[in-house]
């Protein structure tokens, strides 16, 4: 035997069908049942049905009426026609009928075929005139009405008529005729109780009040201890929806800074807006240097200089022109404080990790950013004019290059990427100076650049320890983590994209 | 980062390694296969190696890494009599010049092909196109020595330039060559042009422009003069030596030859090496691994550097005189560690242990954050390149205080926002096809008055957003940040007036927020009320 999940309303029906003998129909259900409307027991009959526990008989059931009294006490127009034909004596034209008969000009048409029809009358031309004879059938008409015409008495006496009244020649004839009988058709529904629906009933069921919307009504009354909720249908629509989150770049970001701050790493913030002392002669990038030209950088128009004061200045300027206190022979050059001065736009984050570590140069020393930087290149799909970039820097007394190759594989280890290469690569400012390759699917990808600070850029700011140093884009991350191939999508912070990326 | 292409065959060739060999090696010493297609290889090179510009460069590296040739290449020099006698009219112009004899040149056209490229190459890189260096390679036998270099007056001489089939005078040559109208700039303001002439008077070069077709190098051609001229003697002398060590290469004989300065002499070129000697205990302290002396040397050999031991510690290395990037002991540490090979590094940890410790600020960024992703605002970040049409016209206030942009790539990003609502109005219009309300919210840097500073700021647009909407968001997130605050009213032009209000915390004024005025909303393309805060972070 199968159990069956029954609704309330199902068992309502049952109970009801049940002490009507196990049949009825649905308006006797309902008022049995005391149901608030039949729709309700329609609906719980199809759910019962589909589960085998009760049969449904469908009845159509026709009745006719006359759609006007006054039909059922006129002669139909080819009587009329008839009994003047008659009182012509059994012959007469066309036009005599139309003009004398009574039945009417527009109705002419009608009546001769129906004279002709029911053969009470022959149609034939004498002397051009159309003219019609009495018919042997039609002197019988003269005494007899047609089964038709009784029917239009009847359907005037009872007013309404069942199909089991009529004659079905004369109903289908008066119903050819449009203007005369309307018909309705109704289906009549027998519900019945199946076997298993008896047995059912048999078992006994269990008849507690149901529950649509929990409300706070039924929650405070308790009223729910003896009603059953109604289970959903929890596989019909509902709308998706989306509350705040963060931005795909922020997440990445808070993943970088807390591998840095697990790896012991201190957080630093410089202005984006740097003398170019900063950006690049502290560096010991030369000053015409192509990096430093006008499609690299961007010099600010306002503030047009920024003042760099102290011996450091001496420093930098001697490690360029002659190598200063290094053993660095410099790049053999006259050394402008001036250009030095211009105000730009910071082009990488080591602006602000030298910059900590002329302020701090006593190791040991570790320090990060993850900042934004400009370049004055146009943007698109694998460019930006503004990007963050992510550094890291180690001053320590014993830091040498194999140390900075496992800092950086126990780094990006903690970034997610467990397979990790380096190359010789060059950057101005490092010496060595490698490039970093991580596993991503079955791919090396270009992942970073990383080295020891060259000793002209570290002298000059009192720092006597090998500085190591490594960089990578935080835009690059973002994109190989959602799978997405346009660097600026992130930045279009378009609703949808920042509400449907996951965050797994 | 400078590309140049080779034949994979003059390569295997020259280097005397097979195609497999090569792909291996060439990452190994910092070269990045770009592109491999048939009978050209793209190879990016690093600026600084100026000496692998060419094929020939690439090889002699290449035999070294695979120890087919290793230790210092010995290049000779023979001498000649060959001079040129440099005027003082040059010292205001194009101070300098360098200059070189190449005998039993046979030119192939694989020659050809790199001697054009190298020559391309270095006036980028260390010529810094052309006007540090420029390079003029001559038929010898076509000109009689000896050569002057002078400055003279531009309509005082005419020539017949490369690629022209008449004779131009200097100016012309400026105004109408193609290499004039290129390189022109770097002449500009001077009275005089620099020029190369031989002994009849014929021109060579008029340097940095162009060539006289008189010298024009053929494939007939078997002896080669070269000149560098330029305003930095260091970049002009190492231009030559990786020039010549070219030609060395492909088996040519090199000759010294005479520039004399008034008098002074000097000879050209110098193919010696250079000396840097240094402990072999100062690599194993930078590179973290042991070495010994025996190991050092092996890799610096295979660098193709030469070495010598005057101590237990000390190593003599011997520069080969194209290696122009050698500036600092750790120059060839570098050098030493790629010849020991990058990929055998294992790898350690830090041994000072340190502590990590975030931006203070950073705490309160991440609370801000945590109460308005609960409010339901989305977070979005925003360049801070930006425009003054955006920061001051289309918000209603006067475009003061914004740090502007010299060289700006687009009128969108020619200043840095100086606050952060413009921004999210924009975002608000870019979103204008998705579904109302939307939230968005930012915590980012502004410069205002040259000064940087950290801000929080937010929107909320949709058709039924009010007033009372952000006075209740304020509220709950100064309650939520344990900010004591006042709410007090306050003008501003981007709000509607008497909805507007200043967040207030004992006398100073943290934030302020309102109801945006309806003039921004259509400015930004918008139809519905917007409302907005924006939060001076470093003040609280």
């Amino acid at each position: 035997m199968m159990s069956y999940e029954l609704s309330h309303l199902e068992k309502k029906t049952l109970i009801a069908l049940d002490s009507l003998e196990g049949e009825a129909t649905p308006s006797e259900i309902t008022r049995k049942g005391d149901f608030d409307e039949e729709a309700q027991v329609m609906n719980s009959v199809s759910w019962l049905s589909s589960k085998g526990l009760v049969e449904v008989e469908e009845k159509e059931k026709r009745t006719y009426s006359l759609k006007k009294k006054s039909i059922g006490k006129k002669d139909l127009p080819e009587r009329i026609a008839l009994k003047f034909l008659n009182k012509k004596g059994g012959l007469c034209s066309i036009s005599e009928l139309k003009e004398e008969s009574g039945i009417g000009k527009k109705k002419t048409g009608i009546t001769l075929g129906w004279l002709k029809k029911k053969n009470w009358a022959r149609i034939f031309k004498k002397d051009g005139k159309t003219c019609l004879e009495i018919t042997r059938k039609g002197k019988k008409a003269l005494r007899e009405k047609g089964k038709d015409e009784k029917l239009i008495i009847q359907l005037y006496r009872e007013g309404k008529m069942d199909s089991s009244e009529v004659d079905e020649y004369a109903i289908k004839n008066l119903l050819s005729r449009k203007e005369i009988v309307n018909e309705d058709i109704t289906i009549t529904r027998k519900i019945r109780l199946t076997d298993e629906g008896k047995e059912i009933i048999k078992k006994g069921l269990e008849v507690r009040p149901e529950i649509s919307q929990l409300t706070s009504d039924i929650i405070r009354t308790g009223a729910w201890e003896e009603a059953h909720i109604r289970p959903y249908d929890v596989k019909a629509f509902a709308p998706t929806r989306y509350g705040g989150k963060r931005h795909p770049l922020r997440r990445e970001l808070e993943v970088v800074r807390e591998v840095f701050l697990e790896m012991g790493f201190t957080e630093i913030k410089y202005d984006f807006i740097q003398p170019a002392f900063w950006n690049m002669d502290a560096l010991f990038i030369p000053q015409d240097h192509p990096a430093r030209e006008l499609q690299d950088t961007y010099y600010m128009k306002k503030p047009k200089k920024i003042k760099v004061t102290g011996d450091v200045v001496d420093k930098v300027k001697n490690v360029h022109e002659n190598g200063g206190e290094t053993r660095s022979s410099g790049w053999n050059y006259k050394w402008e404080k001036d250009e030095a001065e211009r105000a730009v736009l910071r082009t990488h984050t080591t602006v602000t990790t030298i910059r900590s570590l002329a302020e701090n140069n006593q190791p040991p020393g570790k320090y990060f950013a993850v900042d934004r930087n400009f370049r004055s290149e146009a943007t698109d799909a694998t460019h930006l004019s503004e990007f963050i970039q992510i550094e890291g820097v180690v001053m320590e007394k014993s830091a040498n290059l194999n140390m900075l190759i496992g800092l950086l594989k126990e780094f990006y280890d903690k970034m997610g990427f467990d397979d990790v290469k380096v190359r010789p690569s060059y950057f101005p400012f490092t010496e060595p100076s490698l490039e970093v390759f991580a596993k991503y699917g079955d791919d090396f990808l270009e992942m970073g650049g990383a080295g020891i600070f060259r000793e002209e850029v570290t002298k000059p700011h009192g720092i006597e320890h090998p500085v190591l140093a490594w960089g990578l884009g935080l835009e690059r991350l973002v994109m190989l983590r959602l799978g997405i191939d346009d660097i600026r999508i992130p930045y279009k912070n378009d609703l949808e994209f920042l509400r449907e990326y996951p965050l797994l | 980062m400078p590309v140049i292409s080779v034949d994979p065959d003059e390569l295997t060739r020259l280097s005397r390694s097979d195609e497999l060999e090569l792909i291996q090696t060439l990452p190994k010493l910092g070269i990045e296969i770009k592109r491999t297609e048939g009978k050209n290889w793209d190879l990016e090179i690093f600026p600084d190696r100026c000496d692998m510009l060419s094929v020939e460069g690439i090889a002699r590296s290449v035999r070294g890494y695979l120890e087919k040739d290793v230790g210092l290449p010995i290049y000779d020099v023979e001498t000649s009599d060959l001079e040129t006698d440099v005027k003082l009219s040059v010292q205001d112009v194009r101070p300098y010049i360098v200059t070189a004899l190449i005998e039993d040149v046979k030119l192939t056209d694989a020659l050809l092909k790199s001697l054009m490229d190298v020559q391309e190459k270095l006036h980028l890189t260390l010529g810094r196109d052309r006007s540090k260096v420029a390079i003029g390679i001559h038929d010898f036998d076509k000109v009689k020595p000896p050569f002057t270099y002078e400055a003279v007056m531009p309509s005082s001489v005419e020539f017949v330039p490369l690629g022209k089939k008449n004779k131009m005078d200097l100016e012309e040559i400026l105004e109408k060559h193609e290499k004039g109208q290129e390189f022109k700039y770097i002449l500009e303001g001077k009275e005089r042009y620099p020029l190369i002439t031989d002994s009849k008077g014929d021109v060579l070069s008029f340097p940095p422009i162009i060539n006289g077709v008189l010298t024009e190098v053929t494939s007939e051609s078997k002896t080669l003069f070269i000149d560098m001229t330029g305003t930095d003697l260091t970049a002009l002398e190492n231009s030559l030596n990786i020039l010549c060590s070219l030609f060395a290469e492909r088996g040519c004989t090199i000759k010294s030859t005479t520039v004399s300065y008034g008098g002074s002499k000097y000879v050209y070129p110098d193919l010696s090496p250079e000396v840097i000697s240094f402990s072999y205990k100062e690599a194993e302290k930078l590179l973290g691994i042991e070495l010994g002396v025996q190991k050092t040397k092996k890799a610096l050999e295979r660098m193709r550097y030469g070495t010598d031991t005057v101590s237990d510690e000390e190593i003599v290395t011997l520069v080969p005189p194209y290696r122009v990037d050698i500036l600092h002991p750790w120059d060839l540490i570098e050098d030493i560690a790629i010849g020991y090979g990058y990929h055998l590094f294992e790898g350690e940890m830090p041994k000072e242990p340190t502590m990590g410790k975030p931006l203070e600020q950073k705490k309160l960024e991440k609370a801000i954050s945590e109460l308005l992703v609960g409010y339901g605002y989305t977070e979005v970040m925003n360049f801070t390149l930006s425009s003054p049409e955006v920061e001051g016209d289309m918000m209603r206030v006067q475009t003061d205080g914004l740090s502007l942009i010299e060289n700006p790539v687009t009128d969108e990003g020619s200043c840095l926002r100086k606050w952060l609502l413009p921004s999210l109005m924009s975002n608000l219009r870019s979103n204008r096809k998705h579904p109302l309300p939307q939230k968005f919210y930012e915590i980012g840097d502004v410069v205002y008055n040259n000064l940087q500073e950290t801000r929080a700021a937010g929107v909320h647009f949709g058709a039924e957003v009010g007033f009372t909407d952000i006075k209740s968001l304020i509220q709950g997130l100064m309650e939520g940040l344990g900010i004591d605050t006042t709410i007090e009213p306050r003008s501003h032009q981007s709000f509607i007036e008497g909805r507007c209000a200043s967040i207030r915390t004992d006398d100073k004024e943290i934030g302020f927020f309102g109801e945006i005025h309806p003039e921004i909303i259509s400015n930004f393309g918008l139809e519905h009320p917007t409302v907005g805060f924006e939060i001076y972070l470093e003040r609280l």
